[in-house]
């Protein structure tokens, strides 16, 4: 060894001495991997350096390499009578379900930074969401802002550059109430992880110039000592800069920010439980100005065809990046020539190190010159520190001493799958009987769904997000003349020369999962699918992308309820026909308590994002009510799944069945939906889903301002009690306005789906709820409002 | 030679301090109902060869706002308030850690056409008035005014003095 790379005496090393240098390291490898690295420095007959061992560790980590996704996994599904065996490899069955429904709108899925699409015959749109979660857990700021300083170069890095043109931001966090007392140490008060993350969000994507207009927030318990913090970005690229490839010869060159000691470790440590002992580095400081100004040279660079490939330093920093470009050919890096933000990093520290706002190119040799004059003119450092060659290799040097040699096949083949164990107890259906007797005030009732944390307005958060920059935003997150009704879906024109748009949305919901995630999956595909129906995206140009976020996967139920989680993601998604192009996992989301030793984890949680074409942008609708004198229908069926309703958990109910989606029944609807919108017959449109058919229309109510008499008994229904009329989560409904001369043609385009005019909407300021004849509730305008805007206490 | 001054921007009186309330709200929610009023005021630290007309330059023509905003050096501030906010926490970013804002202000300090250099270090300053015991006051800054993660504060109480 010599005076820059420190030898890891791993050779002949026993058990514990093995495991000692993973922790002590933070390297998250377990011992059969480390053996595996083990064995193959006895055959090369030298020990591994410390900056190969990090290398290694980085491209292995769970982040990166999504070992559990890769895994073999012996799946057995248990009910009270009967037992199922099955092996499953979870990355490979999103995979399978995308092949079969995929057509050639998808352009590039599973494969690079981001899923592409077709948008029409010069671009395509490209999408990616990702997780922060244990960076915002220590420091929300911090680890929000780079969260979406993360994903935004996500989609810098498809293909040759996708412009950014949308974020997204989901969140979950712990009960907003919690006992300030009761927290465990080292784990910050909810409201403070809200508070930093929504702060750190806002500053990052409004300085970068780019919208953030959808997303949602979901408050549990279960996300106390773990929140989640899901960003999500969409560009628009030319079709004809979607292909990359690195060729033999061009230069490595970095550009962007300068490289300093902040997130070492960030990937492998996003597999260690939160430990309120982690130090300093691990987490990110953000930049945005660096990353705008970056942003925009990127584009002209590649408008001037200077690269042949790009990636974005993420996870795992220069060694993911350069590790990644360089897997079919070979690199030789030249740490020194990294333009360092201080002096004293080892050149381990500088091959890992996430500091943020870099980006990766392959340059060939007779652009370099007027590529590194572009961005020198653009005051952005772009700094050439090594070369791409056909040797099979990665060479890491540092003033000339080799600190590094590893084979690439070894490094990104190198690791065979793991074989896991998995278990799901598929519990009885729940008998479902309403429980509520005795004389109930709905009113009360509705007004506590209504005011719920997670139902009630999020306009407190909205607002300070800048969802106009760049003038494309058509159907804004609030609607309705004093933006007071919710929006299903963004409507957005990126190209301001055709009427084409897309719509972006998406689903959620962890409370279904606790009791079935097989229905959880499927819950989530469709909110996701029926909010873009819902403004006026056709169903059968759309597609998605999951987030997995889980618990302890080492816990053979946890992982049977992800594995449970990612078949219902087979089933729905070919269900409805829609081609998964991209997802991200983000595992062993839990917390020990250093007093009780207790460990917690997450409830799973599957975000589903979705983004579908607008054939036109001037055919779309939103959901606040239009026209005194019109017709209200709802379209689908209701039935008693009250399990986990917002309406169940509010009111302490236990119980229920969870919502069963029906894509037989609701696919067809949402394309008679569609047909609906186009011809302009539907005026308004909402689907109904937390809270239920009443929350809908209030909803619906408050945003137009207007008031309605509705008539409960009449919504097509198995099930006719109050509650599950009012409350019951079923999926596959809408509530429809149409105007009183357009009933017939509306009525022949919806001929043979579950569908029946309610009500009408009137000149009033009352939302006026009968049930078999009688007057149920009367609710005023103005009161709904208040209580759903103070719902939230930011 | 380097010399080191430290610049206090603050708004006028008269002028709500919309950070300082929301610093109430948080400390409030920790469960400290007797945190009367909170003042804040943006720090900027600066080492380098600056003469003071250097530092009035830097504070009048780049950083602050005149028509809102006033600025003090050092302690003249916390002297000025004097009895009314005894308590004073100054809060920086730990060594290592990136201020952006820092890098911007070292930008435009040489824009402005000081061509020194200097190091400059970003901060935040809040006065409390209120009745609460030491242990409340770590809590105070622990949990709302900074993230010992990335932040470290002092503690600087003005006591009565006697006779």
């Amino acid at each position: 060894m010599g005076r820059y790379a420190e030898e890891v005496k791993i050779i002949g090393a026993d058990v514990n001495r093995l495991m000692e240098i993973s922790e002590k390291n933070l390297l998250s490898l377990n011992l059969d991997e480390m053996r595996i690295i083990q064995d193959y420095f006895t055959s090369l007959g030298r020990n591994p350096t410390d900056c190969e061992i990090e290398t290694i560790a980085q491209t292995w980590s769970e982040h990166c390499y999504h070992k559990i996704f890769r895994a073999d996994i012996e799946y057995t599904e248990k009910s009270e009578k009967t037992q199922k065996k099955q092996k499953i490899t979870l990355l490979k069955e999103i995979k399978k379900a995308t092949d079969k429904v995929k057509g050639d709108f998808c352009i590039s899925v599973f494969k690079d930074n981001a899923g592409i699409i077709k948008f029409d015959n010069k671009y395509g749109i490209a999408f990616k969401v990702e997780t922060h979660n244990h960076p915002s857990a220590l420091e929300p700021y911090g680890g929000a802002g780079t969260g979406i300083g993360g994903v935004i170069r996500d989609i810098l890095g498809a293909g040759k550059g996708a412009f950014p043109i949308l974020n997204t931001d989901i969140f979950c966090f712990g009960l907003l109430d919690a006992s300030y007392d009761k927290l465990p140490e080292g784990v910050l008060h909810p409201r403070r992880v809200f508070r930093g993350v929504v702060s750190g969000v806002r500053d990052y994507g409004n300085r970068m110039g780019i919208p953030t207009a959808s997303g949602a927030i979901i408050f549990d318990e279960g996300y106390q000592n773990n929140c989640l913090v899901y960003c999500g970005t969409l560009g628009v690229i030319p079709l004809d800069k979607v292909e990359k490839k690195v060729c033999n010869g061009d230069y490595v060159v970095v550009v962007g920010g300068r490289t300093g000691r902040d997130g070492i470790h960030g990937a492998t440590f996003s597999s260690v439980a939160l430990d309120k002992d982690i130090s300093t580095s691990v987490v990110q400081i953000g930049n945005p100005i660096v990353e705008k100004k970056m942003m925009d040279v990127l584009i002209k660079a590649r408008d001037e065809n200077l690269y042949n490939a790009v990636t974005d330093c993420g996870a795992g920093g220069l060694s993911s990046a350069v590790g990644e470009m360089g897997k079919d050919v070979g690199a030789v890096v030249y740490l020194e020539q990294v333009p360092l933000k201080y002096e004293g990093l080892a050149p381990w520290e500088i091959w890992v190190s996430e500091s943020q706002e870099r980006m990766v190119l392959a340059v060939p040799e007779k652009n370099l010159t007027r590529l590194l004059q572009l961005f020198s003119e653009e005051d952005v450092e772009a700094t050439v520190i090594g070369q791409f060659i056909k040797s099979g290799k990665l060479e890491i040097f540092y003033n000339g001493e080799q600190v590094c040699c590893l084979d690439m096949n070894f490094l990104h083949r190198g690791l065979p799958p793991r074989k896991l164990k998995a278990s799901f107890y598929l519990k009885r259906p729940l008998t479902d009987t309403t429980t509520v007797s005795g004389v109930i005030d709905w009113k009360e009732r509705i007004f506590n769904v209504l005011g719920s944390s997670n139902i009630a307005s999020k306009e407190a958060v909205i607002t300070q997000y800048d969802h106009e920059v760049q003038a494309h935003t058509i159907i804004k997150p609030l609607t309705g003349m004093y933006h007071d009704g919710p929006s299903d879906a963004v409507v957005l024109n990126p190209l301001y020369d055709r009427w084409k748009g897309i719509a972006v949305a998406c689903g959620i919901n962890p409370f279904y999962g606790k009791i079935d995630p097989y229905y959880m999956a499927g819950c989530c595909i469709e909110e996701a699918l029926r909010n873009l129906v819902a403004v006026g995206a056709d169903p059968t140009k759309v597609a998605i992308l999951d987030n997995f976020c889980w618990g302890d996967v080492n816990n053979e139920e946890n992982l049977g309820a992800l594995t449970r989680c990612v078949k219902g993601c087979y089933d729905f998604a070919t269900g409805y026909k829609l081609p998964f192009i991209s997802g991200k996992d983000s595992l062993n989301n839990f917390f020990i308590d250093k007093k009780t030793g207790v460990k917690t984890s997450i409830p799973g949680t599957l975000l589903i994002s979705s983004v579908g074409i607008v054939s036109d942008i001037r055919k779309t609708v939103t959901s606040n009510l239009k026209k005194e004198g019109s017709c209200l229908y709802i379209c689908g069926k209701t039935h008693n799944e009250m399990g986990m309703s917002e309406y169940y958990r509010v009111h302490k109910i236990e119980g229920g069945k969870v919502p069963e989606p029906l894509p037989a029944e609701t696919f067809p609807l949402m394309k008679k939906i569609h047909k609906g919108i186009k011809s302009g017959i539907i005026k308004s449109c909402h689907d109904c889903s937390d809270g239920g058919f009443i929350v809908a229309l209030m909803e619906m109510a408050m945003g137009g301002e207007k008031g309605v008499s509705v008539y409960l008994d009449n919504i097509p229904s198995s099930n006719n009690s109050i509650d599950v009329l009012l409350f019951s989560e079923s999926q596959g409904r809408f509530i429809v306005e149409v105007d009183r001369k357009f009933k017939k043609q509306f009525e022949n385009i919806m001929a043979g789906s579950d569908v029946r005019y309610i009500g009408n909407i009137e000149e009033s300021d009352e939302v006026k709820v009968y049930y078999k004849k009688n007057l149920l509730v009367e609710i005023v305008l103005k009161e709904a409002i208040d209580t759903w805007k103070g719902g939230l206490k930011w | 030679m380097g010399r080191v001054y430290l610049l206090e921007i603050c708004n006028k009186e008269g002028i709500p301090d919309v950070f300082g309330i929301e610093i109430k709200k948080s400390i409030r929610e920790t469960g400290i109902p007797e945190i009367e009023s909170v003042l804040t005021s943006d720090l900027y630290h600066f080492e380098g060869d600056l003469s003071s007309e250097d530092i009035t330059k830097i504070a009048e023509d780049v950083l602050l706002d005149g028509v809102i905003q006033e600025y003090f050096l050092g302690d003249e501030n916390i002297k000025r308030r004097g009895l009314e906010y005894p308590v004073v926490i100054d809060v920086f970013y730990k060594k290592g850690v990136t201020d952006a804002v820092a890098d911007t202000v070292s930008i435009a300090i040489k824009d402005a056409g000081i061509k020194k250099d200097v190091k400059v270090s970003t901060g935040k300053r809040y006065y409390l008035k209120g009745q609460f015991n030491r242990e409340e006051l770590e809590k105070i800054c622990d949990k709302v005014l900074a993230n010992r993660l990335v932040q470290e504060y002092s503690i600087n109480i003005l006591e009565e003095k006697n006779g």
